[in-house]
């Protein structure tokens, strides 16, 4: 098939209106060549494909360097054409070989010489992918569709002409990119740098925060252990039929630590769910405002209290008092209840724990307790207010830890993005700046040259 | 020789009476040593330390925890915990109020909400607490003052007596 023929073809398939131009015709044969099996292209006589875009290319490359007017290229064309060495029909792939020989960027010629229309695009991609799948890797799409390599350091005055050129190549293109200015780098500059300041100065503090609260920890634990050593022992439990359930979470008032409160309200949330679902009736208790924030668009009707002031000081054994005195007073007779925390078990790592505690009269009503000797209703009673005491008091150590742990690694990585970006920024800045120094030299030198 | 209530079937659980509290005249049966832990919320003293024989004043009465002792649960009041090690020294420790729990497997969990060695107290700085706290008992203004007034006394009280 000739090119006259698929010429034909096109302007009748698009009708009268388009005059089937190169790149319409580079993208039918392309289209041809992709569509149709190679052991098929000469039987239907489209084998002359290759051919056809090689004619092409041939004519076009001895063209000028940069974007040159139609009517221009073709006088050129004309007047090289015996240059164009013998073909025969072969084979593609063969086709292909010559044509990849073939100098550089003799395919972007084909759609450079037409208006920037869609299908030219098309054509350019597809005789590109098709034909130099390497001119890729070397210079990307970026470079693909600006006609220069993506990734080129300016070290001439010629960066100036040939990024304007680029810009306005885009333009025509349909894409908008503007070059930031020295002043909107130094403004981003300067607030990256503000910010890894304060994340810098915030991880020294969580560090020497974590130092303690780690060293408070240490007794705490096994005071907490000791705590909570009758309930494992005696292997009190709950029975089914208990209703009322009430959840601690211990949490923080402060952001900034990594997930340290959504993990503690995740777990809350599936408890309450499964708890629901067994029937029984839930409330929760925030110790920390961030826990509220969290819970309160979804489940603010099973909050019975929060606490507040949390996390700015170490807690001591009278915030687990004050806690446990609220819990006993609120008015709600729970069962059974647990505390959910963050268990702190190195630096890097941490573990949302849930222990439980129990009400009075489930304590009293278990029946290993009767194990236990000479117990009153009165020690009972003092003794199970001050297990609680002493439960809160242990999940509010381990808490602190984690989330001054978290709060320490959290900082770090910001502080190390913040550096990361400014390194770039300062590498941009670089460039713009040499490129604003060239530009006036160049002002500067060509009104010289026009005054001379 | 087994108690009987271990050789019934798990079916049988429910059934079977509640496991029953040492009697009187029962032999202990069990480890001989004790696993004693003696903590305040910010200080540890032992923990699960292996000591001959423990002295803690509670709510109901003074009484001394050797190994093998029958579980209980107490409340503490303020008063001195001697802790007799071993090799026989004794060890004095003035303690405000906490708990103390003797477990079935011989271990003591004794917590403490705030425990001061004897060297950290002074018997001059005790008395006035205490004339002080007299004072405040007598000018209490409602029942809450007046409990909160009772508790110091109680408290400077025994320091004094701890400390004479």
């Amino acid at each position: 098939m000739k090119p006259g023929r698929i010429r034909m073809l096109i302007c009748i398939f698009l009708g009268n209106q388009t005059r089937p131009g190169r790149a319409h015709l580079v993208a039918t044969l392309l289209l041809a060549h992709l569509a149709v099996p190679a052991q098929l292209l000469k039987p239907l006589g489209l084998d002359a494909v290759g051919d056809g875009l090689r004619a092409e290319e041939i004519r076009l490359a001895h063209g000028a360097a940069g974007c040159p007017a139609p009517s221009r290229l073709r006088r050129k064309r004309k007047a090289v054409a015996p240059e164009a060495p013998p073909r025969a029909p072969g084979s593609t792939s063969s086709h292909a070989q010559r044509l990849r020989g073939a100098g550089t960027l003799t395919f972007s010629r084909v759609a450079a010489a037409a208006p920037r229309s869609s299908v030219a695009m098309f054509a350019r991609g597809a005789a590109v992918l098709l034909y130099r799948p390497q001119w890729l890797d070397t210079h990307g799409w970026d470079g693909f569709i600006r006609d220069e390599p993506a990734r080129k350091v300016p070290s001439s005055p010629t960066f100036l002409t040939v990024s304007n050129s680029r810009i306005s190549a885009i333009s025509r293109w349909g894409q908008v990119r503007n070059m930031a200015t020295l002043k909107d780098i130094t403004r981003r500059l300067k607030s990256i740098r503000n910010i890894q300041k304060i994340t810098k100065s915030m991880k020294m503090v969580a560090a020497a925060k974590y130092a303690r609260a780690e060293r408070e920890l240490k007794p705490a634990r096994v005071y907490g252990v000791g705590a909570l050593a009758l309930y494992e022992k005696a292997e009190i439990k709950a029975s089914e039929d208990k209703k009322k359930h009430l959840i601690v979470g211990v949490s923080s008032d402060r952001g900034l630590c990594g997930a340290i409160h959504t993990s503690v309200a995740k777990t809350i949330k599936s408890e309450i769910t499964a708890l629901s679902d067994k029937g029984k009736e839930v409330m929760v208790v925030g110790v920390g405002d961030k826990l509220r924030g969290l819970l309160q668009r979804t489940h603010s009707q099973h909050f019975l209290v929060t606490f507040k002031e949390v996390g700015r000081k170490p807690p001591s054994f009278g915030d687990a008092s004050v806690i446990a005195l609220e819990l006993l007073n609120s008015g709600y007779e729970f069962d059974e209840g647990s505390i959910i925390y963050n268990r702190f078990r190195s630096v890097i790592s941490y573990r949302t724990d849930e222990k439980p505690f129990f009400s009075l009269d489930t304590v009293a009503g278990s029946e290993n307790i009767s194990i236990y000797d000479d117990i009153d209703a009165d020690v009972l009673r003092n003794y199970q207010e001050y297990a609680l005491a002493n439960i809160l008091f242990y999940s509010l150590k381990e808490s602190t830890t984690s989330e001054q742990s978290a709060r320490m690694t959290a900082m770090d990585n910001a502080s190390k993005n913040a550096s990361e970006m400014i390194d770039k920024l300062t590498l941009t800045f670089n460039r713009t700046r040499q490129a604003v120094i060239t530009k006036e030299l160049i002002e500067i030198i060509s009104g010289a040259a026009a005054l001379a | 020789m087994l108690p009987a209530r271990l050789l019934l079937r798990p079916a049988a659980r429910a059934l079977r009476p509640p496991p029953r509290a040492r009697g009187y005249a029962e032999a202990a049966a069990g480890p001989v040593q004790m696993a004693f832990t003696f903590a305040s919320p910010t200080q540890v003293f032992y923990n699960g330390a292996n000591v001959k024989q423990v002295d803690v004043p509670t709510l109901t009465g003074s009484f001394g925890i050797l190994a093998a002792h029958v579980p209980t649960l107490q409340v503490l009041r303020p008063g001195i915990v001697t802790v007799y090690a071993e090799d026989g020294t004794a060890s004095k420790y003035f303690v405000s109020s906490g708990s103390v729990t003797v477990n079935a497997d011989s271990s003591v969990q004794l917590l403490a909400e705030e425990v001061a060695s004897m060297d950290m107290l002074d018997l001059a700085a005790a008395k006035s607490n205490l004339e002080k706290a007299l004072s405040e008992l007598t000018a209490a203004p409602d029942e809450v003052a007046k409990a909160e007034a009772q508790i110091r006394v109680e408290a400077n009280e025994a320091l004094v007596k701890a400390l004479e």
